[in-house]
């Protein structure tokens, strides 16, 4: 895997961001290789959520540019920003399921959107990507009605249902059990050797970080004070990560 | 006056000058996207359904009432001034030319209103609008044009459900007191009324249905903090909005009479 290779699938550059008088990024410099998997880690209000709000453009950066593709999104129009977007999966920290929609309505609803396809053929390839996530008997059921794991099943399936060319996970095991967590890592490594997905992953949890991650890289107050290989990372000397590491496992 | 009190005035003028501000950008992208293809024609007919089938019982059963309410008052002050044979076409003008269209307002601001602003509010708190946003869907397009079509599209039919249920309640009330044909009263009550009284009476109900989606759906966007938020923008969804209809009958009210009396 190339980390930094010449023609990244994200490229973000000087990224700042602050809300008021609060700096949330200070400045982060990040390429991604394609099929490369990075994990975020960072106590929590380090801005590892902005970040992945502001790639897919539902924030607006202060500075800095983001390119995907090759195509700096940070100032595009709306409408050639949702192309861009069409190649992106999503998953919120709590899923965000539409909650006047089924399962089944929730994972159909890209397809809805952004295909041709007739009926049947939704119906069949949302039966799928549930099936894939062990969701498969709780089609009808509506948000409202299952746990929060089996929601950030259908918000993953959902995320995946279009094929996308990169994933960015918020959190995809935060409140889980470990065995669904265990489950939910399984199934996002298999999809990322499947299809060799770019996958940017917000996450607490370090067992995870060992499971999927290519490559790691800590923020702390905005910056990125360490970057590297999970084992990379274990060795290194900044306090914070020393604790932040010990603290985790 | 204090430091303190001078500057608590000059904060609620800034705060009311930012949401003037920021609803005339939301009204100016509103205008730009109902022009603009594509149209969610889908979810238009969804919410029309949701604004106004399931806003008709409760719009029928506010008509009713004023009708009888209408008839009863009507009556009692007609037959003091001795012209009680005016009585059926008093209560269609005042049904058809103001209660009607003011009372479904009303009834529409304060159901659709409120659930709209909710609704968004919900929407937001929890993600689900940057979820859409994030499936490369145009949200103002989806949620918003729609939302403020349906209220715009459905305020006139549902005024002339009201007006209907109006008319014949107040034929009902008159005749639980006194014999009265229901031909007689329909013809004596249409007697005098035109085109002209009802037509502007019912366009008068675009613009209410306008109000109430535009002042609903920026209520619901705006809004923030949680649950709470979410209690907020829907109260404030109501008021501002059954304001705005009261306030928009006075203004319409004058420009009918300038332009159709």
């Amino acid at each position: 895997m190339e980390p930094n290779g010449n023609n990244p699938t994200v490229k973000i550059k000087s990224l700042h961001k602050a809300f008021g008088a609060q700096t949330v990024l200070g400045g982060i410099d990040l390429n991604i290789a394609k099929g490369e998997t990075v994990t975020v880690l960072g106590r929590s209000g380090t801005g590892k959520s902005v970040l992945l709000k502001l790639i897919i453009g539902l924030q607006k950066p202060d500075e800095g540019t983001i390119e995907l593709f090759g195509t700096e999104v940070t100032k595009l129009p709306l409408k050639e920003l949702n192309e861009v977007r069409k190649k992106l999966g999503f998953l919120f920290q709590q899923a965000a399921l539409y909650d006047s929609l089924s399962v089944e309505e929730n994972v159909a609803f890209p397809l809805r959107r952004h295909t041709n396809s007739s009926d049947s053929e939704i119906s069949e390839q949302v039966r799928q990507m549930l099936a894939r996530v062990g969701m498969e008997n709780d089609l009808k059921k509506m948000p409202s009605g299952i746990s929060g794991g089996m929601k950030k099943r259908v918000g993953l399936a959902r995320a995946l249902i279009l094929n996308p060319e990169i994933i960015l996970l918020d959190e995809p095991t935060a409140g889980l059990d470990p065995i669904t967590t265990e489950e939910i890592d399984e199934l996002i490594k298999s999809l990322q050797e499947e299809r060799k997905i770019t996958s940017l992953i917000v996450t607490h949890d370090l067992h995870s970080v060992g499971r999927l991650a290519d490559r790691v890289i800590i923020l702390k107050e905005g910056n990125v004070i360490a970057e590297g290989t999970p084992e990379e990372v274990k060795k290194s000397t900044d306090p914070f990560v020393i604790k932040f590491l010990e603290s985790g496992l | 006056m204090t430091n303190e009190e001078l500057l608590g005035k000059h904060n609620i003028l800034l705060s009311f000058l930012e949401w003037f501000g920021e609803l005339t950008q939301f009204c100016w992208r509103l205008a730009r996207a109902m022009v603009t293809p594509p149209f969610e024609i889908r979810e238009l007919l969804r919410q029309m359904h949701e604004i106004g089938t399931k806003s008709l019982p409760l719009v029928a059963m506010a008509g009713g009432a004023i009708g009888v309410v209408l008839s009863m008052h009507a009556r009692d002050s007609l037959v003091r001034f001795g012209a009680k044979s005016l009585l059926p076409m008093l209560i269609l003008l005042s049904i058809i030319k103001e209660s009607g269209p003011i009372i479904t307002a009303l009834v529409v601001s304060g159901r659709v209103g409120a659930g709209i602003g909710a609704e968004l509010g919900s929407m937001k708190v929890t993600e689900q609008i940057d979820a859409i946003e994030a499936s490369a869907v145009d949200t103002f397009k989806l949620l918003i044009v729609t939302r403020v079509l349906a209220c715009v599209l459905m305020l006139p039919l549902l005024t002339i459900v009201a007006d209907f249920c109006g008319i014949m309640t107040g034929w009902v009330a008159n005749v639980l007191i006194e014999p009265m044909p229901f031909t007689f009263y329909i013809r004596n009550g249409f007697k005098s009324i035109t085109f002209s009284d009802f037509l502007p009476a019912i366009f008068k109900t675009l613009v209410f249905g306008l109000l109430i989606g535009i002042i609903g759906c920026f209520q619901g966007l705006r809004t923030q903090g949680g649950t709470e938020g979410v209690g907020r923008a829907s109260t404030s969804a109501v008021v501002i909005a059954s304001l705005s209809v009261i306030l928009a009958d006075v203004i319409l009210v004058r420009l009918i009479i300038l332009f159709f009396s």
